[in-house]
């Protein structure tokens, strides 16, 4: 998947009153306690250096702060976020934001695999690709992808909205349960059990919120619902030529 | 898990150095073992060079004295001392042996595994690979790794999963019995015994009974027969089963091969004209100070990178 580029100097003009760290030479265990103090008495913390290091602001509490990392992070970025913002100047690994309850996490660049795996709640806005099985078993929460999502999007996916605007690998949505998946752009398969539905009324009227509040624009084509027809709900062992997603 | 990387430089460099520090990032992937597979400048027609490792107990003097012998029945000679380095935590003497023979390969490897208790890691005209016991560091260290000049090379840290800690299960693998032809691979495959009485039937050999030096050999034989890097690494991802992101090296280039669910990730950037892939990214960004350019390798996909110092005939054919 493409990725891009991230410089220090995409860091936005705000933040005059930021706090800033440096990475390098600090173990997660420690750099984590760092942010989840600082988180609690300012608005902004950067951090300098990640350096595609694993297991980076995890466990963050809810704060009105803002964590941006400069550069790309590694595996389980913002797991188990329980209130915390943070923004993401480059890619972020494996697992980005996996089981997190709230809050929000923005990456600049692309997602690796399984991305919001098991989330919860919250929102995650990735402005390049994501990976594939981009929301996988996500149990709520919201994922806004600006480019497409790898294949097994959305598999097992049990509540939560997981909306991809440049298409969508295989298997898309494989054995889902209550989620929702919004893709505009090529989709090149369904998974087991996905459907595609029409787009009604409350889907429009919610979809426009969104786009409206995260400020992206209007896809160019269609949006398209895929849904979970529920034939995988109740298991029939006469029906095994169904459960085959890949 | 497992952790892997390459490196191709732009003309020669510290390539052994390079490894190392990017291998050393990802000891949380594979703590058990390490190798590197090097290629140096090339040496002259007929020249080969031997890596092996004589096991714990053998006396090295004995056992070179009657390898140098079994070489002379096969009308070779040592062109020079051979090397001698004592492994990490005493797990045998390693060997690196300079010989000029120019009987086919497979004669030359008899000759030599057939004093007991010598394995060869392997043999090349530039390949050499070193594989012990113990994480990048202190494989680096005590191998003299750090000082090693080359145009490029992979390397691989070991979580054992299919086969127990052992110095000759480490990656990465030697294609026997084709020269300069290496792999490391993160994955397992769940066909190996059928490929591997298939393969036995057209009397290819192994050292081990790992699945990842079956993918080596395999795709030896197939270069052997006229096939491209390209094509034979197309056919692999049609024949063989389970989980793989493997990288193979011959002495003209990097080719990577992924099964279609390529759930092993792998990394690739490219600073100026080195290539660099890893399976993390943080392992790449320990050796570049500057901000990287990466991407990810598909799901069910082939890469070859060839070497620069490659010519361009072999560039043309490669990129076919």
């Amino acid at each position: 998947m493409p990725n891009d580029t991230s410089t220090e100097t995409q860091l936005p003009e705000i933040m005059p009153d930021a706090v800033h760290i440096d990475a390098e030479g600090l173990d997660a265990q420690e750099l984590n306690r760092q942010l989840r103090n600082l988180s609690q008495f300012h608005s902004y913390v950067v951090v300098h250096n990640p350096r595609a290091r694993h297991n980076l602001g995890i466990g963050l509490e809810s704060s009105s702060c803002e964590i941006h990392f400069l550069g790309s992070v590694g595996y389980y970025c913002g797991g188990f976020n329980a209130g915390a913002n943070i923004v993401v100047h480059g890619n972020a690994g494996w697992g980005l934001g996996e089981a997190m309850a709230s809050g929000r996490i923005v990456v600049k660049g692309s997602t690796a695999w399984a991305a919001g795996a098991g989330m919860r709640g919250g929102t995650i806005i990735i402005e390049g690709d994501g990976g594939p099985r981009t929301g996988i078993a996500m149990k709520g929460g919201d994922i806004f992808v600006i480019g497409s999502v790898g294949f097994m999007s959305g598999f097992m996916a049990h509540r939560g909205k997981l909306v991809a605007l440049g298409g969508a690998g295989d298997a898309l949505g494989a054995s889902m349960y209550e989620g929702r998946i919004f893709v505009a752009g090529p989709v090149a398969s369904l998974g087991a059990d996905a459907l595609e539905r029409e787009l009604d009324e409350a889907d429009l009227r919610e979809l426009s919120k969104d786009f409206e509040q995260l400020g992206l624009p209007w896809p160019q084509e269609p949006i398209r619902k895929i849904e979970a027809e529920g034939r995988l709900w109740y298991f029939d062992k006469h029906e095994g030529r169904i459960w085959r997603s890949i | 898990m497992c952790g892997q990387c390459g490196f191709i430089l732009n003309g020669t460099g510290l390539i052994g150095q390079l490894l190392t520090a990017s291998e050393s990032a990802m000891v949380h992937r594979g703590p058990d073992s390490t190798g590197f597979a090097l290629y140096g400048e090339e040496l002259a027609e007929d020249m080969i060079i031997v890596r092996a490792r004589l096991a714990r107990g053998v006396d090295p003097d004995i056992a070179i004295e009657n390898i140098e012998h079994n070489v002379t029945a096969v009308r070779g000679r040592f062109v020079s001392e051979p090397q001698m380095t004592n492994g990490v935590n005493g797990s045998g003497t390693f060997l690196r042996i300079l010989v000029n023979c120019s009987e086919p390969p497979a004669l030359l490897l008899d000759a030599i595994e057939s004093v007991e208790g010598t394995y060869v890691h392997s043999m090349g005209r530039r390949l050499e690979i070193i594989k012990d016991v113990g994480t990048a560091e202190e494989v680096a260290a005590c191998h003299g790794i750090l000082n090693f000049i080359g145009t490029h090379g992979l390397a691989h840290s070991r979580l054992a999963t299919e086969s127990t800690v052992d110095v000759e299960l480490s990656h990465p693998f030697w294609a026997r019995p084709y020269l300069d032809v290496a792999i490391v691979h993160n994955g397992q495959l769940t066909n190996y015994y059928k490929m591997r009485h298939l393969m036995s039937q057209r009397k290819l050999k192994f050292l081990t009974e790992n699945d990842s030096e079956l993918i080596a050999v395999y795709i030896a034989e197939q270069l052997s027969e006229g096939k491209t890097l390209r094509e034979a690494l197309w056919k692999s991802i049609a024949e063989l089963d389970g989980v793989f992101t493997y990288l193979l090296a011959t002495d003209t280039a990097i080719g990577c091969a992924t099964d279609p669910l390529a759930i092993k990730p792998l990394v690739v950037t490219e600073v100026g004209s080195t290539v660099a892939m890893a399976t993390e990214e943080q392992a790449l960004r320990q050796v570049f100070d500057t901000e990287l350019v990466t991407e990810y390798v598909r799901e069910g996909s082939v890469t070859v990178w060839p070497v620069e110092a490659a010519t361009e005939r072999e560039k043309s054919a490669y990129s076919a």
